[in-house]
């Protein structure tokens, strides 16, 4: 049965420094929740402080409204699959998957169906008299899965869980997962600073930076409108301008970056003063003739390759250096040194708290 | 062809010559307890077990060796019923005053033995427990115990803690998470600290030559005075019955920890 | 929760408390005075037996020679250990490398009962040296009962914990940093003398500490290779204790011997802690 995990107002700090500070969050149940952020933003001491193996200074942690706090780790039901999958060396593949239940005093005619079961979901019945250290990266990640899955656990929290595969494993491991995970409907939070694993697999993103949550939400909306000027550049955004409103257009707004103009919509949360920053991908500036009405003139400063598109450095004739992606379509890329006029693509520009 | 070596013949040369001074006496000492006189002569002459008859004939030397082993099989569990735990602390937790103890735990490894040795001379005079076994019991326990610490410490400290988190995540309470998954991984600590300790305490002179008297005394005593006192190959006979011991104790480890591992500890 | 790691640690402060029991009586007695004829000592406390053992001429000697001669030891022990600890930290050779570690290693847990008295037969002067050069037609040397059969007793004694200390870490020193030395045009003795030896400063200091260590409490090897002849600290104090069954002034010399041997030790693991991080900052891993 799926559960609801909620957080409420968490922190902790570590001789003065807040390793989380002040994390509030809901997960539904049963979905897949990503906590996005690069190395020392708090996730992974979010992660830890679910597991029991961090006590936060205060807030609360429930699972269906029962308070996880007052339990110690081993009675929380919050299967962890560690980063380096952390299996047991003395013991053989299906000892190591039969943890759980043997802790747990589980019938042994009860758990060895269990074990079987967990074994054949994650592909890895061939491997069950094994020892970790016989099996291959991939092959052990599957056997720390299994062991984390088949106590039926409320709450299963994975850390970096692709890390140290190669990335054609890393992908095919990833949409295996996702099906199961929905198929077996469990509660799930991910801890990576990947964030096209954060896309792949997640209903909810929270992109994490200095222990709190800069934004959460689907990871549509987290790629396509991201709230601050860490999120965007966190999802890979390119161009970080700083613009000035000059009008208005119904309820979007009309911003100038030099000479150059957009009409974009209005920001994810509400900003009231200073001065605007616009997040553009290199897409969203397009490249053009240099005599096109509204053109801002610029030369290509650097070209280079990205398969099927081109990446160009820009610079303008007001002085600015911007990057601009273009698709090949076939053809070579721009020389250097090229006049080009350039516009802005205001549906693919969000403005973004600095 | 052959990866270049990083040394030369002169320096190879060189290290074969100083692993032969270290093997000399060992090779030697063999030669001379199957040595059928008991004057030594190149080359050796006839072959004899009548040193290690003797040997055990001797009824003080088969007291010392009861009494080196019993001396020995109560120190070394005693030593590593102290070591686990105090290991466990200094490995797994920080707290405070932790350098503090861990230096204090390691100092008697510094002290000479002869100023031990008359340290518990004084205690066992001011307490009246008079010489002997239980002396030598509590004061080899007391020297030897920070070698298992140090091979149970080294050994914590290559585990990795985040099985100890991954048991109990997975629902052992604290004492099964010890006793499922880090003891069983503990084993080549154990066995090279209490071998350490065993061999330490079968060995010592310095501390137990104080601690010994004319009715009780310890295997490297009485060899010391039968050898001060006898010129025949009945220690060489006992030197080999003890080197042999050391071999097999080596092949244990050796099949049952690997050489390199039990090195790591030591 | 917080007590945890305390209460793991009980067993082990008894074990240091009685320990540390015996250590307070033996100074507590160094400071009484020797009731005549028996082994009991009485009060009041007094420096007298620290007075009288500073002033004589045998405890000065004596010091003297005991760090002179740890300090040989420990010197020729290096010399002779360093190359063989390198050849087996690099040699290609598994079976070669596996039959030295064993034959280490079984040296090491021989004991040193058994290595002073195969010592002893080979270097006395009807010993196995002196009979093959009288054989051979010279004159038989001095080797036992005098400075150089300790020496030899010593550093035999020594050489496993040295080699084996080392070992470690050389084995630390990645081999790709040789190979980069060489590529660069550095030949074999370039490479160690700025590379290796650079590097393994930190593990040749904590090797040559723990055979100084050994050298200055160096007990049995003088008592049987000395023959009453070479005057080691801890021989002084037993033979001080056999004859004259003084406890105080026994323990005041002893006291002496652990203040000396703890300043010269902790002289060493200074330099120990200096030159741990020697390499720190530079990437190498010793």
């Amino acid at each position: 049965m799926s559960r609801r995990l909620e957080i409420d107002d968490l922190a902790k700090s570590y001789a003065g420094v807040d390793a989380i500070a002040g994390v509030t969050l809901a997960v539904p149940a049963g979905a897949l929740i990503t906590l996005l952020g690069p190395s020392g933003c708090g996730k992974t001491t979010l992660m830890r402080s679910i597991a029991g193996f961090v006590v936060p200074d205060r807030g609360r942690i429930r699972v269906d409204g029962k308070d996880l706090l007052a339990l110690p780790p081993e009675k929380r039901s919050t299967a962890m699959l560690f980063q380096n999958y952390s299996l047991f060396p003395h013991m053989t593949v299906a000892a190591n998957v039969g943890f759980g239940l043997r802790m747990q005093r589980v019938p042994r005619t009860e758990a060895e169906p269990r074990i079987a079961e967990a074994l054949r979901l994650t592909r890895i019945t061939e491997l069950s008299a094994r020892y970790p250290a016989q099996l291959s990266g991939g092959q052990q990640q599957r056997v720390a899965l299994a062991r984390a899955l088949v106590t039926r656990p409320d709450i299963l929290l994975l850390d970096e869980p692709f890390g140290a595969l190669d990335q054609t494993l890393r992908e095919q491991v990833q949409i295996e997962l996702r099906k199961l995970q929905q198929s077996l409907g469990i509660t799930t939070l991910v801890v990576t600073h990947d964030q096209l694993e954060a896309l792949t697999l997640s209903d909810l993103i929270a992109v994490m930076n200095a222990g709190r949550i800069e934004q959460l939400g689907p990871p549509i909306e987290i790629y396509d409108r991201p709230a601050t000027a860490f999120v965007a550049r966190f999802m890979g955004v390119e161009n970080l301008l700083t613009a000035k409103l000059v009008g208005r257009d119904g309820d979007r707004l009309r911003v100038a970056v030099g000479a150059l103009e957009a009409t974009v919509a209005p920001p994810v949360a509400p900003i009231y003063q200073g001065p605007l920053t616009l997040a553009a991908r290199a897409d969203a500036v397009r490249i053009g003739a240099v005599d096109v009405p509204g053109a801002v003139g610029a030369r290509i400063a650097f070209a280079s390759n990205r398969g099927a598109s081109a990446l160009y450095e820009l610079a303008t004739d007001d002085g600015q250096v911007l990057q601009a992606a273009e698709e090949r379509r076939g053809g070579a890329l721009r020389a250097p040194g090229t006049r080009v006029g350039i516009t802005l693509a205001g549906e693919s520009c969000s403005i973004v708290k600095a | 062809m052959n990866a270049p070596r990083s040394y030369s013949t002169p320096v190879a040369a060189l290290a074969g010559l100083v692993m032969a001074f270290i093997l000399l006496p060992v090779a030697f000492i063999a030669l001379y307890a199957f040595n059928e006189s008991g004057y030594l002569r190149l080359p050796p002459q006839g072959l004899t077990f009548h040193w290690f008859a003797n040997f055990f004939a001797i009824a003080r030397f088969r007291a010392a060796l009861e009494a080196s082993l019993i001396v020995s099989a109560v120190v070394a569990p005693a030593c590593l019923l102290i070591a686990v735990p105090a290991a466990l602390a200094l490995a797994r937790y920080r707290f405070p005053g932790r350098d503090a103890i861990n230096a204090l735990i390691m100092s008697p490894l510094v002290v000479p033995g002869v100023v031990i040795g008359i340290s518990f001379l004084s205690l066992s005079a001011r307490v009246g427990t008079g010489l002997g076994l239980v002396p030598i019991i509590v004061a080899m326990t007391c020297f030897a115990f920070p070698f298992a610490v140090r091979a149970l410490a080294a050994n914590l400290h290559g585990l990795d803690p985040r099985l100890e988190e991954a048991a109990r995540n997975l629902g052992a309470s604290r004492f099964n998470a010890f006793l499922f998954v880090t003891l069983p991984q503990l084993r080549p600590g154990l066995l090279a600290g209490g071998i350490f300790v065993f061999v330490e305490a079968i060995d010592n002179f310095s501390i137990a030559v104080f601690l010994t008297n004319a009715r009780i005394t310890t295997l490297p005593v009485e060899s010391y005075s039968y050898i001060r006192d006898f010129d025949d190959p009945t220690v060489a006979a006992m030197a080999v019955l003890l080197m042999s011991l050391s071999a097999v104790l080596v092949f244990a480890i050796d099949r049952l920890v690997g050489l390199d591992r039990f090195l790591e500890l030591k | 929760m917080r007590a945890r790691p305390y209460l793991l640690l009980v067993p082990a402060l008894a074990a240091l408390a009685i320990f540390a029991a015996a250590f307070a009586l033996f100074v507590t007695v160094s400071f009484s005075t020797a009731t005549p004829g028996t082994v009991l000592t009485h009060g009041p406390a007094t420096l007298a037996n620290y007075r009288s053992v500073l002033a004589s001429p045998l405890a000065r000697d004596t010091a003297i020679t005991t760090l002179r001669l740890a300090g040989l030891m420990t010197l020729l022990t290096a010399l002779l250990g360093y190359p063989l600890a390198y050849v087996l930290a690099r040699s290609p050779s598994r079976l070669l490398r596996r039959t030295v570690l064993f034959g280490l290693v079984v040296t090491f847990l021989s004991g040193g009962v058994t290595r002073a008295y195969a010592w002893l037969i080979i270097l006395g002067n009807k010993g196995l040296i002196n009979q093959t050069l009288v054989a051979l037609g010279l004159s038989p040397v001095k080797l036992a009962y005098n400075e150089t059969g300790v020496t030899i007793g010593v550093v035999h004694f020594l050489l496993p914990f040295f080699v084996l200390t080392l070992l470690a870490a050389l084995k630390n020193i990645p081999l790709s940093l040789e190979e980069a030395a060489r590529n660069l045009g550095a030949s074999r003795w370039q490479v160690f003398i700025r590379v290796v030896l650079p590097l393994s400063i930190p593990g040749l200091v904590s090797a040559a500490s723990l055979s100084f260590a050994g050298a200055l409490s160096a007990f049995l090897f003088p008592e049987l290779l000395g023959g009453g002849r070479v005057h080691m600290a801890s021989n002084v104090i037993y033979e001080t204790i056999l004859t004259d069954f003084n406890l105080p002034r026994v323990a005041a010399m002893a006291a002496l011997f652990l203040v000396l041997a703890l300043a010269a030790l902790a002289l060493l693991g200074l330099l120990q802690r200096r030159s741990a991080h020697l390499w720190a900052g530079a990437g190498a891993k010793t």
